[in-house]
């Protein structure tokens, strides 16, 4: 005989699987602070190849005047300047990176627990009949 | 209204069972809808304004996943500007990588939203976004309209100004890129949409989470109201003309179609409402339950009328026999 309950729980746990418990069983192949650290990594490289656009863009639209102006300016105040902005940007960035990805383990964390309990639960089930 | 509950329960139905089918069916629908519209708009590359391209990449999108429409879609947009100037494709090109690289890395399910902005104003309806965003998504749904407002004002003033740069054909590269750029940053009209919807998503999303009696509906009337508001005041401050009936009809629609979305998404019957209270050992509960509205669709039964069975005579004097008669 069908068990409706049993049913329904392998319905929802193999939804589960199909949908997020792929993404969150990569997830929680790392321990939080080595997915932390490569997801904060991640960023950097992102946001370091953004911050290039966004600097190649600066440069290009006064192009003529940063070449005028390229023997005259001090370079190394120039280049820290440029330093102090790229660092500020991607701190911010890893900031935000960090509460991002730390809440996602998380909630990855207490959806795994979740899946658990109902597998415990299905397992049960099976072991009353 | 007794109807329309039955109509959603046969769509529902419906979805449940072709599922299959119909979720290709609305991304070739949602693709082919976005490309004839970059089409539409921009145009510029011959090649691929051809409806059979158009179809070719639409049917290859309902086999994708969702992502894969906004990529094909960046596409047709570059190659188009690209025949228009090489200017245009560097500034449309870097700006696209910086919204995939800096906020679609942590949500890349909100990138479906930087493609119906758009095809939303396109449509003369694009209040209906932060409203709906707001309906069923979070705050951070605001960094995604963003996106999509400046994609489409990106785009418009890209085709707006396709004369002037093609005029600019003979000026130094340079110009061409700060005319580009001035005139993207200088749009005081995209920054005024680009907050109205930012404060229009976040009111709806605080006052539809209340817990008070017809907060959707309250929600979508004050979303509404706000972004007419913040869209005026802006006018008035920054003077980015903006047409106050279209504003305010694309609005009222917009409210229509959300009242639609929280028909489908969030219907309940607040008379039924039951507020208990219980509590175990560690806390005390302050439940309110409020019952959603649901009416069983009435199933078909098909009655079939077989024709009577004709027995042999043999058969039937065997069966007499039988039973002794």
């Amino acid at each position: 005989m069908l068990n409706k309950e049993r049913v329904i729980l392998m319905s929802k746990m193999a939804s589960y699987e199909e949908k997020e418990g792929r993404k969150n069983h990569l997830v929680l192949g790392y321990f939080r602070g080595d997915y932390v650290w490569f997801q904060l990594l991640k960023s950097v490289i992102y946001g370091t190849v953004a911050f290039g656009i966004i600097f190649a863009m600066y440069i290009f639209y006064d192009f003529e005047i940063f070449m005028m102006d390229i023997y005259k300016m001090d370079l190394l105040e120039f280049g820290k300047s440029v330093l102090e902005k790229y660092l500020f940007s991607i701190g911010i960035y890893c900031i935000i990176s960090y509460a991002v990805y730390s809440y996602r383990y998380a909630k990855v964390k207490s959806s795994v627990r979740l899946y658990q309990s109902n597998l415990r639960k299905l397992s049960s089930m099976y072991e009353k009949t | 209204m007794t109807s329309l509950l039955v109509a959603k329960q046969y769509l529902k139905k419906f979805y449940g069972k072709f599922e299959v089918y119909l979720i290709p069916l609305i991304k070739f629908l949602l693709a082919l809808t976005s490309l004839k519209l970059i089409n539409g708009s921009l145009g510029f590359m011959e090649r691929i304004n051809s409806a059979t391209v158009v179809l070719v990449v639409a049917l290859m999108c309902s086999f994708m996943p969702m992502n894969f429409i906004v990529i094909a879609a960046a596409a047709f947009v570059l190659l188009h500007v690209y025949v228009l100037s090489l200017e245009c494709t560097v500034v449309v090109l870097a700006a696209f990588l910086l919204m995939f690289l800096l906020y679609f890395r942590f949500s890349p399910r909100d990138t479906a939203v930087v493609l119906l902005t758009p095809i939303c104003f396109i449509l003369r309806i694009p209040y209906v976004m932060p409203i709906a965003l707001g309906l069923l998504g979070t705050p951070v749904s605001a960094v995604s309209a963003a996106c999509g407002t400046v994609a489409y004002y990106l785009l418009s003033y890209v085709s707006g100004s396709a004369a002037t740069l093609v005029s600019m054909e003979g000026e130094e590269m340079t110009a061409k890129f700060r005319f580009i750029i001035d005139g993207m940053l200088n749009n005081r009209g995209m920054v005024v949409t680009v907050a109205a919807f930012a404060v229009t998503i976040t009111l709806v999303y605080l006052i539809r989470r209340l817990s008070m009696d017809y907060s959707w509906t309250i929600a979508i009337v004050a979303g509404a109201l706000v972004n007419v508001m913040v869209l005026l005041v802006g006018d008035l401050m920054f003077d980015t003309n903006v047409a106050i009936g279209g504003v305010i009809g694309g609005t009222i629609v917009s409210a229509l179609v959300a009242l639609v979305i929280q028909f489908f998404a969030f219907h309940v019957d607040y008379s039924r409402t039951e507020k208990v209270q219980f509590e175990d050992d560690e806390y005390y509960y302050y439940v309110k339950a409020v019952p959603k509205v649901t009416v069983a669709a009435p199933e078909r039964k098909v009655k079939k009328i077989n024709q009577q069975k004709r027995t042999r005579p043999s058969q039937k004097s065997g069966e007499e026999r039988k039973t002794g008669k």
